[in-house]
C-alpha cells in the first residue's frame, strides 16, 4: 500500500521522464550516427547481437564487481569518518585528497600489479571500484550528517548497539544517501569503462589483443578496425541498457528509498 | 538547593555540574531527588538545564563532577517522536525489544499490547509518515514503555502538538502513570502543563534546580480551578522571580 502511494506521489514526476525519454534517445542516436560517419567506411562485418550482448554483460558483471567492492568498503569508511568531531577532522580532509587524485594515475602501476600476478581483470574492477568508492563514501558522510540527532538518541537509550544498531538503525537510515551515491558511482563507472578495459594503451608494445573482452573495448576497437556499425550497435547496446537499468532499478530504488528518509 | 537523598528516591543528584568541551555550563551544582512512582514535572526557561538533567538521567550524558543516583533501567519519549520512518508503528514499538533479544514474534505482541494501551487499534501497520503528530508521539511513548522501564523520561512530548490532541495525550499519560505505577519524568516549558500532569514540579534556572513544588490536588488537576491557578501563579511568581 505505502509502496502504492509513493508510486501516485511520484507518478507525474515519472510520467514526465518517460515521455522524455524517446526524445533523449533519439538525440543519441543521431549523435552516434553523426559520429560513426566521420569514421572511413569499411566493409568489415557488423558484430552479430550476440557478441554485444556478452560484451555488454561482461562489463555489468565488472562494474558490479567494483560496486559491491566500493559499497563493502564506503560503509565502515563513512562511519568511521563520521564517528565524532576528530575523526571528521581527520578522515575528511584525507578522503577529500584522495578522492581529487585522478583515478587513471593510479593505472600504469595498477597494470603493472596485476598483470605480474596474471588478472588483468583485477586492474579493471580496481579502476572501476576507485572511481564509484568516493561518489558512496561522500554520499554516505552526508547521509550519515543528515539523520537526526534524537534517532542517535533513542538508539543509545534503548540499548540499540554493535550489529544490531548497524543493522537495523543504521543501514535503514542511510539507505537514501545510499541509493543516490550509488547512482552517481554507477555513472562514473560506465564513464571509464573504455579506460578500463583497453590495457594496450597502458602495456609497452601492447595490442588490442591485451584488451579485456566488454563494452568498453568494442568501443574503443570498433572505430580502429573500421566497423562504423559494430561501433553504432555497441553504443545503441550501451545506452539502451543504461536506460534499462535506470528505469528498471534506480528509479524504483530512489522511490523505494523515499520510505526511509527523515521528514 | 540541596536535598538529602530519601530512600523512597529513585533519582538523586548531588551537586551535579556539566560543563560541555565549548566551555558552556549546563548545570552547575545541581541537587534534587526524584520519589519512586511520582510524576515530575521539570520547567524552566531555555538554558536552564532542563534537557541537560533529562540527558544524565537517560544516560546520554554524564556529568562533569558531583554523584547521580538512577536506575539502569529508564527509557525515554522524545519530543519529535524519534521514530525510524521505514518501520510501522508497531515495528518501531517492537525495536527495544528486539535490541533486548526478545524474538520477533513476542516482541511484536508485546508492541501490539503497549500501542492499544495508547489508542493505536488499528494503526499498528502504519508508517510515522502515515500518522498524524499526535498518532507518532503515542507511538513513541509505547516504544519507551514497552521495555517495561523503571523511569520513563519525557522530553517535551507535547511541544509540536495542537491543544486538542495534548489535551487527549495529558490524560492517557496520567492515567497510564495511575495505572503502571511507574516514575515518570517529564521536561516541559509549560507550567500550566506541568501543574496538570505532574505531582512535584522542580523549577531550574541559572543551571540548577531553584525550587520544588508539591503539588497536592486530587487528578484530574484543572477539575480544582481554583487550587490549580493557585498552584500555577505560586510557579510562576517563582521562574519571573
Amino acid at each position: 500500500m505505502v509502496a502504492h502511494a509513493m508510486h501516485r506521489h511520484h507518478g507525474p514526476a515519472l510520467r514526465a521522464h518517460a515521455a522524455f525519454t524517446p526524445f533523449f534517445l533519439l538525440l543519441v542516436a543521431f549523435g552516434i550516427f553523426g559520429i560513426a560517419s566521420m569514421f572511413p567506411f569499411s566493409p568489415a562485418p557488423v558484430a552479430p547481437p550476440s557478441y554485444i550482448a556478452a560484451a555488454l554483460v561482461t562489463t555489468f558483471v565488472r562494474l558490479m564487481a567494483a560496486y559491491v567492492l566500493a559499497v563493502i568498503c564506503a560503509i565502515p569508511l563513512a562511519i568511521l569518518a563520521t564517528r565524532g568531531a576528530l575523526m571528521e577532522k581527520i578522515f575528511l580532509p584525507v578522503f577529500d585528497i584522495l578522492q581529487s587524485v585522478p583515478t587513471l594515475a593510479f593505472f600504469p602501476l595498477v597494470i603493472a600489479l596485476f598483470l605480474q600476478h596474471g588478472f588483468a581483470n583485477g586492474a579493471a574492477v580496481f579502476i572501476l571500484f576507485l572511481n564509484m568508492l568516493w561518489n558512496i563514501v561522500f554520499s554516505l558522510i552526508a547521509g550519515i550528517g543528515a539523520v537526526p540527532h534524537e534517532i542517535f538518541s533513542a538508539a543509545r537509550v534503548f540499548n540499540m548497539r554493535g550489529g544490531f544498531f548497524v543493522r537495523r538503525v543504521l543501514l535503514p537510515a542511510i539507505l537514501p544517501a545510499l541509493v543516490t551515491g550509488s547512482l552517481f558511482a554507477w555513472a562514473e563507472g560506465w564513464n571509464v569503462v573504455i579506460v578500463a578495459e583497453v590495457l594496450h594503451t597502458y602495456i609497452p608494445g601492447g595490442t588490442s589483443a591485451s584488451d579485456l573482452f566488454g563494452i568498453g573495448s568494442v568501443l574503443a576497437n570498433a572505430p580502429a578496425s573500421g566497423s562504423g556499425a559494430t561501433f553504432v550497435a555497441a553504443i545503441l547496446g550501451l545506452v539502451g541498457l543504461i536506460a534499462v537499468l535506470n528505469f528498471a532499478v534506480w528509479q524504483r530504488l530512489l522511490h523505494y528509498a523515499e520510505t526511509y528518509r527523515f521528514e | 538547593m540541596r536535598k538529602h537523598i530519601d530512600s523512597n528516591d529513585i533519582i538523586a543528584f548531588e551537586a551535579v555540574s556539566k560543563i560541555y568541551g565549548t566551555g558552556d555550563v549546563a548545570l552547575e551544582s545541581a541537587s534534587f531527588s526524584i520519589a519512586r512512582g511520582s510524576f515530575t514535572c521539570i520547567v524552566g526557561p531555555s538554558g536552564g538545564g532542563k534537557s541537560t538533567a533529562l540527558k544524565i538521567i537517560a544516560g546520554l550524558e554524564e556529568p562533569s563532577s558531583g554523584t547521580v543516583m538512577k536506575p539502569d533501567h529508564v527509557s525515554m519519549a522524545f519530543q519529535s517522536g524519534a521514530l525510524m520512518p521505514w518501520l510501522t508503528a508497531q515495528g518501531n514499538a517492537a525495536l527495544p525489544l528486539e535490541a533486548r533479544g526478545m524474538e520477533g514474534d513476542k516482541a511484536a505482541r508485546e508492541a501490539r499490547k503497549w500501542l492499544r494501551m495508547l489508542g493505536l487499534r488499528g494503526l499498528e501497520g502504519k508508517l510515522p509518515r502515515e500518522l498524524s503528530g499526535g498518532e507518532r508521539q503515542r507511538v513513541g511513548i509505547a516504544r519507551a514503555l514497552a521495555v517495561n522501564p523503571a523511569v520513563l523520561l519525557l522530553d517535551e512530548p507535547f511541544a509540536a502538538l495542537d491543544p486538542k490532541t495534548t489535551d487527549e495525550l495529558h490524560k492517557d499519560i496520567v492515567g497510564i502513570w495511575r495505572e503502571t505505577g511507574k516514575t515518570v519524568v517529564m521536561v516541559s516549558h509549560s507550567i500550566e502543563e506541568a501543574v496538570a500532569l505532574s505531582t512535584r514540579v522542580l523549577l531550574m534556572k541559572g543551571h540548577a534546580v531553584r525550587k520544588a513544588f508539591d503539588i497536592d490536588l486530587p487528578h484530574p488537576h484543572r477539575a480544582h480551578a481554583l487550587a490549580f491557578s493557585r498552584e500555577v501563579a505560586h510557579i510562576r511568581k517563582e521562574f519571573f522571580k
